[in-house]
């Protein structure tokens, strides 16, 4: 089980997450939502292991990931909000790349990306260089790329960003599917739909708080609304957003 | 630390050495590397080739002359390498430290900081050895074998090629390592934003101290000939510590050489030792800092130089269109690394042109190699100021963000031109004659230094106009290559214009400066080729339908149904 425990950092004299607090079980897919500023960026780059926190743990399965944080990496797999690659290689020598990195047996790994560029559509696309992919096709090799060490807590920002609709179909099933077996997934995103549809429960950040963690039906009861989407304006969004529509529009016409 | 994994991320971040604005996306890591090495082996090559007849002349002729001369190029080996070893490190300066993409993309795998760092030092290291080994090695065979002669013993030959070899090499790593270190310790004492804030100085640090080096070869060579410079003015000189170093390998007995020599040493170990040291440290906080990302900078009171220009410029637009195309201008030349050290280098070479002639510049100017000197040097800085900036401008600053300009394509060219033309003529002619009218004024009389400063702008607005002639995109949004078609076969008229411009004009202008009539004739004529070539080139767009674009009405697509 995933523990994030009074979570707090600071960029300077700039407070990014006050005490964050929550927690993941394995085969639950925990959605993560919060406006931009929120922290959803900060807390994922904590969770990944990219940077330490000002205070406040993660705990994996009862142990601070801290203590260990190489062989915790070992257990996540990641989906970059940022389509950041290696865009030199090509996308079967990026993974290979990282594939090595994991110490992953090298014909296993091979057969296994062989097979993950099969089904994500890439395997025609094997000799071209990252530079000519398309956001779509970057994110499906970020996504290769997050499970090619098949890890018990996946974190994914952003996980459908530029993709069509039927790869964005096949990622919902299959992160379904990844829960059902028993891992632990968060998922940070803006959709509110692929939230509200994909995931069992949901923490809602506002100002580096948690506002909201609950179940996605459970929110709903409470603040008595008929969508997700709702609940996120009421918890999260401070703004009046029609008044801020109209004034642009008028700067737009000026 | 497993070796598999170090040389993993060797070979990526070896790739990634290459991955900026000089070299073409495409390109691979091998490719890159050849190139590279061709460029660096090829001068010391033939340079110490075409001295054959040479040397053979001189231990024929001159033998008293020859340890002199044999002394000034060895001396220039050691120079020309520790100059390249320079070149190169600022070349792929901004991929040294780690960047958002390898923080992002390696910080969440399982691998160790200092496995991380240990493999960028490695790459690094692959790097430097292999243009070290390219610089030294076949310059070090060529030049033994050219200034050794039929009867010098091999134990002898054998010696001078381990001595040019060990010499070169070292002097490059002494540069390399000292550039790095520079920069790693910024890192490991006050972060990423430290050697953002130093890059620019110490480049322009750097590229003035190789200047001064090759201005220095002969002066050195004399000192060590003779050995009556005192002994601080060589302690103090990296280069004759090099030099030092060749000279005690390849046998000479005199003492002075083995203290060069442990200098040598000392210098390039406490280099490498103290980067290879520390670079780990610097790895961590540079990547971290890459993690978190810059913070956002205030919209006042920073990036002043740039800010500054673009408003001095914007001052001069007629059109929010030149307003905004200078301001994009200005910024993409002072921001990004690789138009500024384009800029800078061939400021440099400029500079170093101009060294011979510098000591001229101390007199009143009544000697006619005086006079010569004040119009020769401020219009060789403005040939290869205005150069440097041509060329920065035909590099892409960011390839991807180019849909913006090719949506919103300029229509009106000419509009386009003249802001290019204003923006090389204000960077680069404006300040240099300036400066020289200034500096020619207290010298040797306001009238003189009047004459200067007319002659070297409207030279400079020549050559503004010249070199943008062809001149048809937005600056710093082409794809360029160096090497293409049309640099092949232009470079003799670049020549004749660059001899015109640092020797026939300055030659002209010297024997016309007393007289005012003629020198305001001169002046005018200037200002005339620079009317004519502008008529030539709106002719010339006008022929082609380029002045101005009318937007065309596109309406809605009809299909011709039927007959």
């Amino acid at each position: 089980m995933l523990e994030v425990q009074s979570l707090t950092h600071h960029y300077g004299a700039l407070p990014a997450l006050r005490g964050v607090t929550f927690h993941a079980r394995p085969g639950q897919i925990l959605g993560y939502l919060g406006p931009n500023g929120s922290g959803k960026s900060t807390t994922v780059r904590v969770l990944v292991g990219l940077m330490p926190p000002s205070s406040g743990d993660v705990v994996w399965n009862g142990r601070s990931v801290f203590t260990d944080l190489v062989a915790y990496r070992r257990l996540v797999g990641y989906v970059p909000e940022e389509p950041h690659l290696y865009t030199h290689l090509t996308a079967p020598e990026y993974l290979q790349l990282l594939a090595g990195l994991r110490d992953l047996d090298s014909k296993a790994a091979d057969r296994k990306i062989e097979r993950f560029l099969e089904l994500l559509g890439l395997a025609d696309h094997r000799y071209a260089t990252l530079a000519t992919f398309s956001k779509g096709m970057r994110q499906k090799v970020l996504i290769a790329a997050a499970l090619l060490h098949d890890p018990p807590l996946i974190v994914l920002d952003e996980p459908f960003s530029g993709l069509d609709v039927g790869a964005a179909l096949m990622l919902r099933a299959l992160i379904r599917q990844l829960a059902e077996q028993g891992r632990t997934i968060l998922m940070s995103s803006h959709v509110i739909e692929a939230v509200e549809q994909l995931c069992t429960d949901v923490v809602v950040l506002s100002e580096g708080r948690v506002v909201a963690h609950d179940r996605v039906d459970r929110l709903r009861e409470l603040q008595a609304t008929a969508s997700l989407e709702h609940v996120f304006v009421r918890l999260a969004i401070r703004q009046d957003v029609d008044a801020i529509a109209r004034e642009f529009l008028e700067a737009v016409e000026a | 630390m497993t070796k598999r994994r170090v040389a993993l991320l060797s070979d990526a971040f070896y790739t990634r050495l290459f991955e900026n604005e000089f070299f073409s996306s495409p390109v691979s890591a091998s490719g890159a590397t050849a190139w590279l090495l061709a460029i660096v082996a090829t001068p010391g090559v033939m340079i110490s080739a075409s001295q054959l007849y040479f040397f053979a002349h001189a231990r024929t002729f001159a033998p008293e002359q020859l340890q002199r001369i044999v002394i000034v190029g060895q001396s220039l080996h050691v120079a020309f390498a520790m100059a390249v070893a320079g070149l190169l490190t600022m070349l792929v300066w901004t991929s040294l430290s780690p960047d958002r993409r390898d923080a992002l993309v390696l910080g969440p795998l399982p691998v160790a900081t200092r496995e991380l760092a240990v493999a960028r030092l490695h790459s690094l290291c692959r790097f430097f050895f292999a243009f070290a080994v390219a610089l030294s090695l076949p310059a070090a065979v060529i030049f033994t074998f050219v200034t050794a002669g039929d009867e010098a013993p091999m134990a002898s030959v054998v010696a001078h090629i381990i001595g040019h070899a060990v010499a070169t090499f070292a002097g490059a790593a002494f540069v390399f390592f000292t550039l790095v270190g520079v920069q790693v310790a910024l890192a490991a004492l006050w972060g990423p934003p430290a050697v953002a804030v130093a890059a620019v100085p110490l480049q322009v640090a750097a590229l003035v101290g190789l200047v001064a080096t090759f201005a220095y070869t002969p002066a050195l060579a004399d000192a060590l000939v003779r050995q009556t410079a005192d002994a601080g003015a060589l302690a103090l000189n990296p280069a004759a510590w090099f030099v030092g170093l060749y000279r005690w390998i390849a046998g000479s007995a005199e003492p002075v050489y083995g203290e060069l020599a442990i200098r040598a040493a000392a210098a390039t170990i406490s280099a490498a030792g103290a980067t290879l040291l520390v670079h780990p440290t610097a790895y961590a906080r540079c990547q971290l800092g890459a993690v978190l990302g810059r913070p956002p900078r205030s919209s006042t009171g920073r990036r002043p130089v740039s800010r500054g220009l673009s408003a001095l410029l914007g001052l001069m637009a007629r059109s929010p269109l030149e307003r905004g195309l200078t301001h994009f201008i200005v910024s993409s030349l002072s921001r990004s690394h690789g138009h500024r050290f384009v800029i800078g280098s061939y400021a440099a070479v400029g500079l170093l042109f101009a060294l011979p002639l510098a000591g001229r510049l101390a007199g009143t100017a009544d000697a006619p190699l005086d006079r010569y000197a004040w119009f020769a040097v401020p219009l060789g800085m403005v040939w290869w100021s205005a150069a440097g900036v041509r060329v920065a401008m035909m590099l892409p600053v960011e390839p991807r963000a180019n849909w913006v300009f090719r949506l919103t394509e300029p229509l009106d060219k000419w509009s386009l031109l003249s802001t290019i033309t204003r923006v090389v003529s204000t960077l680069t002619v404006v300040p240099i004659g300036l400066v020289a009218a200034v500096g020619a004024g207290t010298a040797a009389g306001p009238a003189f230094g009047a004459a200067v400063g007319a002659v070297v702008m409207a030279a400079g607005l020549v050559l503004a106009e010249g070199l943008t002639f062809t001149m048809h995109a937005v600056p710093c949004t082409g794809t360029y290559r160096p090497g293409q078609l049309r640099l092949r076969l232009l470079w003799p008229v670049y020549g004749l214009a660059w001899v015109g411009t640092s020797n026939l004009l300055p030659r002209l202008a010297a024997a016309v400066s007393h007289d005012a009539g003629r020198m305001t004739g001169l002046v005018l004529l200037l200002l005339a080729c620079t009317w004519g070539l502008r008529s030539v080139r709106r002719l010339r767009m006008r022929g082609r339908g380029e002045l101005l674009f009318e937007p065309v009405e596109t309406g809605v697509t009809k299909l011709a149904i039927g007959g």
